[in-house]
């Protein structure tokens, strides 16, 4: 298998451990896949990881959303690494 | 450069940065019409995902009747067996102290107890997994739950509120979450409990008032329940307060229905 093919299966991989953790309600195993998807690829969906654990495990109203905001911050803080180095 | 590194042309890092802060700015409008709609957004998640949770659940039940874990597993359920004798002996051993203390104040309210409007729910998510001290129950709208509404355990303690309410569901935030904070009253002293998650509160009282482990912790906001015990007090001379922790005498892992009734 190619590497691109491995790296693109790690990353469904970890996608899906992101999404199925936030369902079940792993925090810590949520927050590590976001950040591990972050620092490896430009990845949009540990934005939708983040906004699914807030939306299913807290209180409509005034909250703060913080794994939406940590995705956020997450996928943007590691922006620059990822454009210098990373494929 | 050799590897899974190198460096990326500035052109398509360009594009993907422009992705990128479209789908940012996406989800902040998602998270924008949520709130506007009142949580209208996270209802309908909640309800999508439940056939996932009840999926999972299946899949774990149905492993451990395979007989595949059958050592493990004859161990465990002797052990949650035994949890929950343990935790029923500790809940009913507290509501006994709490009824015994306060007999004559709380025997109209036992009275109202026995006819106190309200449903019984199931819950349907894990109650000590939550990132924000929240679970969900199995009772909605439909079942005239509504915003408020006070959860409680079968012995009467108060284990939290419902935040928001879904056609045949509704999210519950645990009284002790982490940060929440409610005023208590503790061997007639009136204090705040700081919420630790983990079904732990944690409290400061002045050094002369005697509180002791086992005294019950009343919350007058929620009708005068109980909302938990008083599981450890640590004094030093050299402060003028005791710390206090508040622990609710209710095994969360072994629940499995909680009683939802108006918040009057």
């Amino acid at each position: 298998m190619s590497r691109i093919g491995i790296s693109a299966l790690a990353r469904i991989a970890l996608a899906l451990i992101g999404f199925l953790s936030a369902i079940v309600g792993w925090p810590l195993l949520t927050a590590a896949c976001i950040l591990a998807l972050s620092l490896r690829y430009r990845a949009y969906e540990v934005l939708v990881i983040g906004l699914l654990a807030d939306f299913l495990w807290q209180p409509a109203g005034a909250h703060i959303p913080y794994f939406t905001l940590g995705a956020l911050v997450a996928v943007w803080i590691f922006e620059p690494v990822r454009t210098e180095f990373l494929r | 450069m050799r590897g899974g590194t190198s460096y990326r042309p500035a052109s398509v890092a360009s594009g993907g940065r422009r992705r990128l802060f479209i789908a940012s700015f996406t989800v902040l409008v998602i998270l924008l019409i949520d709130l506007l709609s009142g949580g209208a957004l996270r209802s309908l998640a909640r309800t999508g995902t439940q056939f996932v949770s009840g999926g999972a659940d299946a899949l774990t039940a149905s492993v451990a009747r395979s007989g595949y874990f059958s050592t493990r597993g004859s161990l465990e359920a002797q052990i949650q067996a035994l949890t929950v004798q343990i935790a029923q002996y500790q809940e009913k051993a507290a509501a006994y102290d709490a009824l015994q203390g306060q007999y004559d104040s709380l025997s109209r309210l036992t009275h109202l107890a026995q006819t106190l409007p309200g449903v019984t729910a199931p819950i349907t998510s894990s109650l000590t997994a939550s990132p924000y001290g929240t679970f969900t129950i199995g009772a909605g709208r439909s079942d005239g739950v509504t915003p408020g509404d006070v959860v409680l355990s079968a012995e009467g303690f108060v284990i939290g509120d419902v935040a928001s309410v879904g056609a045949h569901d509704s999210l519950v935030t645990e009284l002790f979450a982490p940060g929440r904070s409610t005023n208590v009253t503790v061997h007639g002293a009136s204090v705040a409990l700081s919420g630790g998650g983990g079904n732990n509160a944690r409290t400061q009282v002045p050094r002369g008032i005697a509180v002791a482990p086992g005294d019950v912790a009343i919350a007058p906001s929620f009708g005068g329940r109980s909302v938990g015990v008083v599981g450890n007090v640590a004094s030093s001379s050299a402060s003028a307060y005791s710390d206090v922790i508040v622990t609710l005498p209710v095994d969360l892992n072994v629940l499995r229905f909680v009683y939802v009734t108006p918040k009057k």
